[in-house]
């Protein structure tokens, strides 16, 4: 059988469909440089008012107070927890493709790269809400951070959920600047591409004097460098102190060795899901297939099949360690899991994240848009189960007469809603103002970006070193 | 394609200082024979400290061969066939490994009859701790790895002759199913011959953190390997600076991943303070073990760390032979550290025992390793990838 292009040993795969750096520019640039089309606005509104929704729904919280939720003793941490873990992890993904997959040299990343990056930032901004307004007293949330005040009030610095403001605020700043960083160059093209004086204005302005110079460029990968590795580290780190939120605690379910890694397995599998279902669409609507080539949707599959199978072996190794460890309280938290009142949730959470996935076993099916964009759905909610069934375990605490049923109240399904039309109103302004792939990138990895494409006698000068 | 200049067969001058290794072998085995009768429980746990210590060196190295079929990697391929031997060697280990199923009841309190009978947390786990299942789950282990071991270097060893392109592909396939296979049966074997030693204890992590650490003694030995060989006259132009570059980054960033599973591991288990759990850290706080314990952020990581930041030493084969030198070392003391307090609580008793031990086990895998580098090619030279390989440049100027 011959192996398919993608997969021949003796090639490298074909990364752009094109031989032409205009015709790269011209692509990418398009979204950009048309009118505003009717749909897009549609959208837009629709993502704005369920953005409103969410806006009203924190006011009545902030009106009213934290008994709109559902959240109670014993399940004192309910969807605002859930929610919070879920859109963090969501945005562990672009921060795996923009710099560890740098690190490793995966050139194929360039074609994901900035669309990632967009949904990480959005992603954390999502996430950041809910912990702004769970605080309780929101005009005093400037309290989370260890300001000198004349009431001597620090933060408590042994509370991991103090970590937790520096690790997400460090987080979204390196997020936001390894971004900006990367559009420097592409926003320079889009200048010198400018037709009209108020928008070649703007973007001389974010530019930042760009000229494509040696100089520049010299700095740029510098910088780049620099990013990556800071970054690299980030993506473990964020992740694995979330999840001290759970594993410092004595709760039986929470408190497991193992939470740091399984808990960043789990964001970069979530994360991948949902760039997945986006760029499947995005690819379609705005004709980046010669960019974003079935390989890209493969790898990123690939990349699922993965860590969901990480994930698994998570899963399998607590309820294990609990079998194993003789405490009948630990082992009682798996059992309840499973098949206690919400056994309906941790049901849907192995066949969601640790099934699902498996159909990526299968070639055709990663190659096939419409399974994959079915199965990263899945993904996605079973993701979001996940972090509720970690978090309903307090429903069954050490004391049995406090025992109760966590019910979300409609507050807290709505404003989990208007996360998605935060995140989305973002994500729309990005595709249409923003060069939403790596221009630049992207034709750094064509075989006729090599300084050697043009001396023909293939490999062997290209061998030798200058 | 490779110089037709460079030395990749070992030469025969290099394949007789085989007998150091069989003499050493043999010593040890002597030595070992001395520490048994002197007290056997000393004797086993050195020795499963040593046999831990190389069979760790060999799983990272099986982990490696695979990640880089199914990863589809091009800048290894000269020093891959250094990993697939060094993965091979799990067949060594396999026989080496026989001596301490004499040892089970010296080293394991829950194999006992009579402190199960008293002891209400084994018991509750003896489905899982009893020896039948506990030695059919070693025997598939075993078996496991000396089938990957031996079928990744004979399919390599074979594209040498066929240069046949869908044997990677093949590789490729095989690797899938066998991380998955690597991953259960690695994590399973520290939980069964190390973490069960203190039946009591547990943590999640603890597959994790013996993986962490044996890929982390794997890149070491494999950049010692690759050195000792390139000093010797071999691989001249094959394996180049840009090569040493890439395995000093992998071990940085691998012993970074160590670092932070151990870090996680104690201190989740420090914070929360739950005394089932903080006993492993108790028992390896006091005298001299503290001592220990304390060597392994600073000379496992801290020093690594700073010493491996400059591309200036990874760039360096000598330099850069000399951290992983050092470091694997650590990799030695982490395993003792895991295992041996369980046998001596007032501190380390580093002796006969564990010389013997380490020359026996050492001893014996060198000889084979070289014995086996010897009957193939030292690169993969019918690897489709090879010129990918060596046309690498790091783009870092000279």
């Amino acid at each position: 059988m011959i192996p398919h292009r993608d997969d021949d040993p003796t090639k490298r795969p074909v990364l752009v469909e094109s031989s032409d750096f205009h015709e790269v520019t011209e692509i990418i640039a398009a979204p950009t440089e048309t009118k505003l089309n009717t749909t897009w606005i549609l959208l837009l509104m629709l993502s704005g008012s369920f953005l409103c929704l969410m806006v009203g729904l924190f006011g009545y919280l902030f009106w009213e107070g934290t008994g709109i939720w559902g959240v109670n003793v014993p399940v004192a941490w309910g969807f605002a927890i859930v929610n919070f873990i879920w859109w963090i992890g969501i945005g562990h993904a672009g921060t795996l493709i923009s710099a560890i997959l740098f690190l490793f040299r995966q050139k194929w990343r360039t074609g994901i790269n900035r669309f990632s990056e967009a949904m990480t930032i959005f992603a954390v901004m999502c996430a950041g809400v809910f912990p702004a307004f769970h605080v309780g007293r929101i005009w005093v949330v400037y309290y989370i951070f260890p300001l000198p005040n004349q009431m001597a009030a620090w933060p408590n610095t042994r509370s991991p959920l103090f970590w937790d403001v520096f690790a997400i605020s460090t987080y979204f700043t390196v997020s936001l600047l390894f971004w900006y960083m990367g559009l420097i160059p592409d926003l320079a093209t889009l200048r010198d591409r400018a037709n009209t004086k108020v928008r070649k204005f703007v973007l001389s302005v974010f530019a930042l004097g760009w000229r494509g110079a040696a100089r520049h460029w010299q700095n740029y990968e510098r910088a780049y460098l620099i990013l990556a590795a800071i970054s690299t580290p980030l993506v473990l780190s964020v992740h694995s102190i979330v999840s001290f939120d759970f594993a410092t605690s004595k709760i039986p379910g929470w408190h497991t060795t193992i939470f740091p890694p399984y808990f960043v397995a789990g964001a970069v599998f979530s994360g991948f899901a949902l760039v997945s279902t986006l760029l499947i669409v995005a690819r379609e609507v705005f004709g980046f297939k010669k960019v974003v080539r079935l390989h890209h949707i493969e790898n990123m599959n690939k990349f699922m099949l993965l860590t969901g199978t990480l994930v698994g072996y998570a899963y399998a190794m607590e309820i294990f360690v609990a079998w194993y460890s003789g405490n009948i309280y630990e082992r009682y938290a798996f059992w309840n899991r499973a098949l206690g009142e919400y056994w309906w949730s941790y049901w849907a959470m192995i066949t969601c994240n640790v099934i699902s996935p498996q159909f990526f076993w299968f070639r055709w099916v990663r190659r096939n848009l419409i399974f994959t964009f079915i199965l990263t759905i899945f993904i996605n909610i079973g993701m979001w189960f996940e972090r509720f069934v970690i978090v309903i375990t307090l429903h069954a605490d050490f004391l049995p007469s406090s025992w109760g049923y966590y019910r979300p109240t409609w507050v807290d399904w709505w404003t989990y809603i208007g996360t998605f039309g935060m995140f989305f109103s973002f994500f729309l302004l990005f595709l249409k103002f923003l060069p939403q792939l790596a221009i630049a990138e992207v034709k750094g990895v064509m075989p006729e970006a090599s300084p050697h494409f043009h001396s023909h006698d293939s490999s062997n000068s290209s061998n030798s070193r200058h | 394609m490779v110089d037709s200049r460079d030395t990749i067969q070992l030469n025969s001058k290099l394949a007789k200082s085989t007998s150091w290794f069989l003499g050493a072998g043999v010593l040890g085995v002597l030595l070992c024979a001395v520490s048994y009768f002197q007290d056997a429980q000393t004797f086993f746990a050195s020795y499963l400290t040593a046999f831990s210590f190389f069979l760790a060196i060999s799983l990272g190295a099986i982990f490696f061969v695979m990640v880089q079929h199914l990863a589809r990697v091009g800048w290894s391929v000269t020093v891959r066939r250094t990993a697939e031997t060094l993965a091979n060697n799990l067949l060594i280990l396999a026989v080496l490994f026989l001596p301490l199923l004499l040892g089970v009841h010296e080293l394991f309190q829950w194999s006992h009859e009579d402190v199960r009978l008293v002891d209400h947390l084994i018991q509750s786990k003896a489905a899982y701790l009893n020896l039948p299942f506990f030695f059919i789950r070693t025997a598939v282990y075993f078996t496991v790895w000396s089938v990957l071991g031996w079928w990744f270097l004979r399919t390599s060893r074979l594209q040498d002759e066929t240069k046949d392109p869908a044997l990677s592909t093949r590789m490729g396939k095989v690797a899938t199913f066998g991380l998955i296979l690597f991953g259960l049966t690695s994590t399973f074997y520290a939980i069964d011959w190390i973490m069960s030693i203190d039946a009591h204890w547990f943590s999640t992590m603890f597959g994790v953190y013996f993986f962490a650490g044996a890929v982390v003694a794997f890149y070491c030995t494999l950049i010692l390997v690759v050195t000792w060989l390139k000093s010797t006259g071999h691989l001249k132009t094959s394996v180049n600076t840009e090569h040493f570059h890439d395995m000093g980054k992998l071990l940085f960033g691998h012993n970074i991943f160590w670092t932070y599973i151990a870090f996680s591991q104690f201190m989740l288990i420090w914070y929360a303070n739950i005394p089932e759990e903080t006993l492993f850290f108790l028992h390896r706080g006091e005298g001299l073990w503290k001592t220990i314990s304390l060597s392994l952020p600073w000379l496992h990581f801290v020093a690594p760390f700073l010493f491996l930041m400059s591309h200036n030493i990874k760039r360096r084969p000598a330099l850069l032979a000399t951290g992983a030198a050092l470091l694997l070392t650590m990799c030695y003391v982490d395993i003792y550290w895991l295992i041996q307090p369980n046998f001596h609580q007032n501190g380390p008793h580093f002796g006969i025992s564990d010389v013997g031990s380490l020359l026996a086990v050492g001893g014996f895998y060198l000889f084979f390793l070289i014995h086996n580098l010897r009957q193939a090619p030292l690169i993969p030279v019918g690897d489709p990838r090879l010129n990918d390989c060596l046309s690498y440049d790091n783009g870092i100027p000279e």
